[in-house]
């Protein structure tokens, strides 16, 4: 069936769908990868590694191999690069997707894209289907010049917002933000992912909060290396979910928390305050936001100061 | 915001002076204390810090240019702390002749901070010293411990004389904010003291102590030295005593300048040479050995005196740093201070015609002479002790019989002179005063006098007229009558030869003058603010 090398990476995770909690299948598709990846690339991304030109065979035979004796009720399809761009996912597959998750009576399908596949042609094709769709998009901050600079993601506001605009009322929409882009201070980051919120909060219908983490092999990863980048705090994280819980609908669950690579604290209470911003994100309980440990008084001084020092502060 | 700079003193790339922003003022070197940063906000707020450290500019060229500080009125040096001693070296180096204020966010540390002031930086923070206060870390002027490794606080700041317990059982807020301004204090009598060492022109001797604390400072101190940092900044004459302490103390700027003029400027004129050692008391020929010696023998011919790491004709004694300086004496010579010194010794040698060589040196002293001048046939004079009976009466016996002659104090005059001014001058009239406190008068009037305390000539009318002509050591300034001070922005065009404390002539199109420079020539015309000369005296044309 499924050759090794071209294994998909798949789990099943629990995710709030209209205020339930239920089983989602989650499945990341080898394709030939994102085409911005391939050209230019954001400054934190190195998924383009896990590349794997997989044809329309292929690619069935990853979702088949995932799908098999699992329940599910959301089906989430993730492939690095944009569900949409037929020049990675190659023409018919969306059909065959859309078609096995309405066999399977699957409540929710979730695809990610950047914003120039979504077409007017591509909604009506989502506004069809029998099944609530939602669609992620990469738009990491709402300020272009630190989108520009500090991400390199390549695209701007506006096209994310025609994209927001055209999805709107047909499928959900999905904003990824990303907390701490690189040059920019701990608090300037915070400052950024919540000013970021509040501008789209209209636009989407939910906000994932991702914090950086440090790929191998990306910029980042140079920068991070010489002592030039640290990703951000988990309080930082806390603190945007706070500011913004009453504006919007919005989730976070932090990629490689109290790693060292990933969002950290001072190692003692990661896996507390990582526990707390996944329970938030699936049970909208602002409360059990309020964990405590020691390091917080040393985050609110890095708050402070790496304004000035603009290198972090602490390990 | 108006903000202006006025720099008003300066040792080597250090120095002192003041910003002004609205009428707030702060004194340079300044500390930048995060602890009270509301004292600091006007500053802070027009400074712009960019977004990308500094550092990215060698690995991101293209983003670092979007990136950026663009500060107008400051140099804001972000992320050196990443980087290698030797890369902050060079960092630093490549924008320290820049006239703007350097400020190295995130970088000072008690230990770290004389070293970054002797290398130009002008504002420095102490946000280090409080993150580690919140890791538990506590600083003493050279080195730091971790709190609870402590069992007496080695301070006595108000936060340290309640005691090691009271900030042991505080709360981990309450005592990380407790070191952090303890570890402020130590920063903040630290500026202090470098202040104080700035103005005294003793930052030098300072910073070299405070290198044997720590290797780090050490590599930086010595890549300095070889970068031949701020050459141009540094003082040829100073009022402070060089202290030879340390391997670093040969490559100083100062002995550097020394020996560069002094080969220069030494011309010999005996066929034969008498090498001695060293005394502890300056001048030379005021030390109870060298009085000894000439009490006994009549020398009238040319004489080096074999020191560490200096090597002084005779005609050169008492200039800076030779008339003013200590050096530690043992015995005991290591291989690098006798290479050093000989190296040196030979090169004065050379430059005369010397036909006969006497040495009146012993033990290390002798090594010197006999690596500097294998090939020479060297008479050696001295039978243990160079003042016992038995050496004087082999010394007399060598330089008997010789008729060759030597006016010490005319010679002294004229090698200061070129030393100082890089001029050559057939001095005209007499010298008067006791050693070493000598006057040359011509005519009934003064023309140079020495000045001790600088180890330099003091110049007057006539000499003036002719560095005029000579055109060096001169600054030509505005059309306004000056006095007590000129500043920078007075100054149209300044020899690039002028150090501070340089003594220079200034003048216009009416009057002319001597002033002590305060900076180099060259920041003189470049710089628009700051303190340029102080007149000693002036005339009408």
């Amino acid at each position: 069936m499924v050759i090794e090398n071209v294994k998909p990476k798949f789990w099943v995770e629990k995710e709030r769908l209209n205020s339930k909690i239920v089983d989602c299948l989650t499945v990341i598709l080898r394709t030939s990868g994102c085409y911005w990846a391939k050209k230019n690339g954001c400054l934190m991304c190195n998924y383009i590694a896990d590349a794997y030109p997989s044809t329309y065979d292929e690619l069935v035979n990853q979702i088949e191999f995932a799908m098999s004796n699992k329940n599910f009720q959301i089906l989430k399809i993730f492939t690095s690069g944009s569900f949409f761009d037929t020049k990675e996912v190659p023409e018919g597959f969306r059909e065959y997707v859309y078609s096995k998750a309405y066999e399977l009576g699957i409540k929710k399908l979730i695809v990610e894209s950047r914003p120039e596949f979504i077409t007017s042609k591509i909604v009506d094709e989502l506004s069809a289907l029998k099944f609530e769709v939602e669609v992620g998009i990469g738009l990491e901050t709402a300020n272009d010049f630190v989108r520009e600079y500090c991400i390199n993601k390549g695209f701007k506001f506006k096209d994310f917002e025609r994209a927001a605009k055209l999805l709107k009322g047909k499928a959900r929409v999905k904003a990824y933000l990303l907390l701490k882009p690189p040059f920019l201070s701990e608090r300037e980051a915070i400052e950024d992912a919540i000013n970021s919120t509040l501008k789209i909060k209209n636009l989407v219908d939910v906000v994932s909060l991702n914090p950086t983490n440090v790929q191998s092999k990306t910029y980042i990863e140079k920068l991070w290396k010489l002592k030039l980048y640290r990703p951000p705090w988990l309080w930082s994280v806390i603190e945007v979910l706070k500011q913004v819980s009453k504006e919007v609908d919005i989730i976070s669950d932090p990629v490689a928390a109290g790693k060292i690579r990933g969002p950290h604290n001072c190692g003692r209470c990661d896996k507390d305050v990582a526990k707390a911003i996944k329970e938030f994100s699936l049970h909208k309980d602002i409360s059990v936001l309020d964990v405590e440990c020691e390091c917080k008084a040393l985050w609110e001084k890095i708050l402070e100061l790496e304004d000035y020092s603009r290198i972090p502060l602490v390990k | 915001m108006v903000l202006s700079m006025l720099l008003t003193k300066r040792d080597g790339c250090a120095r002192i002076g003041k910003i002004v922003i609205d009428s707030k003022e702060f004194e340079l070197p300044l500390l930048i204390d995060f602890l009270k940063k509301e004292e600091f906000e006007d500053l802070l707020n027009s400074m712009d810090f960019g977004l990308s450290p500094y550092v990215i500019k060698d690995i991101d060229s293209k983003r670092f240019d979007a990136l950026k500080s663009r500060d107008e009125n400051f140099l804001i040096l972000t992320g050196l702390k990443t980087l290698s001693p030797k890369r902050i070296v060079e960092e630093i180096f490549k924008l320290v002749k820049n006239s703007k204020p350097i400020y190295t966010p995130a970088l000072a540390t008690p230990i770290n901070l004389p070293l970054l002031i002797y290398l130009g930086i002008d504002i420095v923070d102490n946000i280090l010293p409080i993150v580690d206060a919140y890791n538990g870390i506590y600083y003493t002027n050279d080195s730091k411990f971790k709190l609870q490794n402590l069992k007496s606080l080695p301070c006595n700041c108000p936060v340290c004389l309640n005691g090691i317990d009271a900030l042991k059982n505080s709360e981990y807020e309450e005592r990380s904010y407790l070191i952090a301004l303890h570890n402020t204090y130590v920063m903040k009598s630290q500026i202090e003291l470098i202040r104080e060492t700035i103005r005294n022109e003793n930052l030098r001797n300072f910073v070299e102590a405070k290198a044997k604390l720590n290797p780090e400072l050490t590599v930086i101190l010595r890549i300095a030295d070889n970068l031949n940092f701020c050459y141009e900044f540094h003082s040829a004459f100073k009022k402070s005593k060089v202290y030879f302490n340390t391997l670093e103390s040969f490559n100083r700027p100062e002995v550097k300048i020394f020996f560069e003029r002094a080969l220069k400027a030494y011309k010999p004129k005996t066929k034969t040479l008498l090498i001695l050692p060293c005394s502890a008391k300056k001048p030379y020929l005021l030390s109870k050995t060298h009085k000894t010696i000439r009490r006994v023998c009549k020398i009238r011919v040319n004489e080096i005196i074999v020191s560490s790491p200096l090597v002084v004709p005779r005609e050169f004694e008492l200039v800076y740093p030779a008339i003013n300086y200590d050096t530690p004496v043992t015995g005991h010579w290591s291989d690098e201070e006798i290479s050093f010194v000989a190296e040196r010794l030979r090169e004065f040698v050379d430059k005369g015609n010397f036909e006969r060589i006497i040495a009146h040196v012993e033990n290390g002293y002798r090594k010197v002479v006999e690596r500097a001048l294998k090939d020479y046939n060297v008479e050696y004079t001295c039978n243990s002790s160079i003042t016992s009976q038995d050496s004087l009466k082999n010394l007399k016996r060598a330089l008997e019989n010789r008729s060759e002659k030597l006016d010490l104090y005319k010679e002294i005059f004229e090698h200061m002179v070129r030393y100082q001014f890089d001029l050559e001058m057939n001095l005209e009239g007499k010298i008067k005063g006791k050693y070493p406190e000598l006057e040359l008068i011509n005519s009934n009037e003064r023309v140079l006098r020495v000045n001790k305390n600088y180890g330099m000539l003091d110049i007057y009318r006539v000499f003036a007229e002719q560095l005029i002509e000579a055109k060096k050591y001169v600054v030509k300034i505005g059309d306004f009558d000056p006095k007590g001070t000129i500043f920078a922005i007075g100054i149209e065009n300044a020899d690039e030869r002028i150090r501070p404390n340089d003594l220079v002539v200034f003048y216009n199109d009416k009057i002319f003058g001597v002033a002590k420079a305060i900076m180099a020539g060259i920041e003189m015309v470049e710089a628009k603010k700051g303190m340029a000369l102080i007149i000693k005296r002036k005339w009408n044309f």
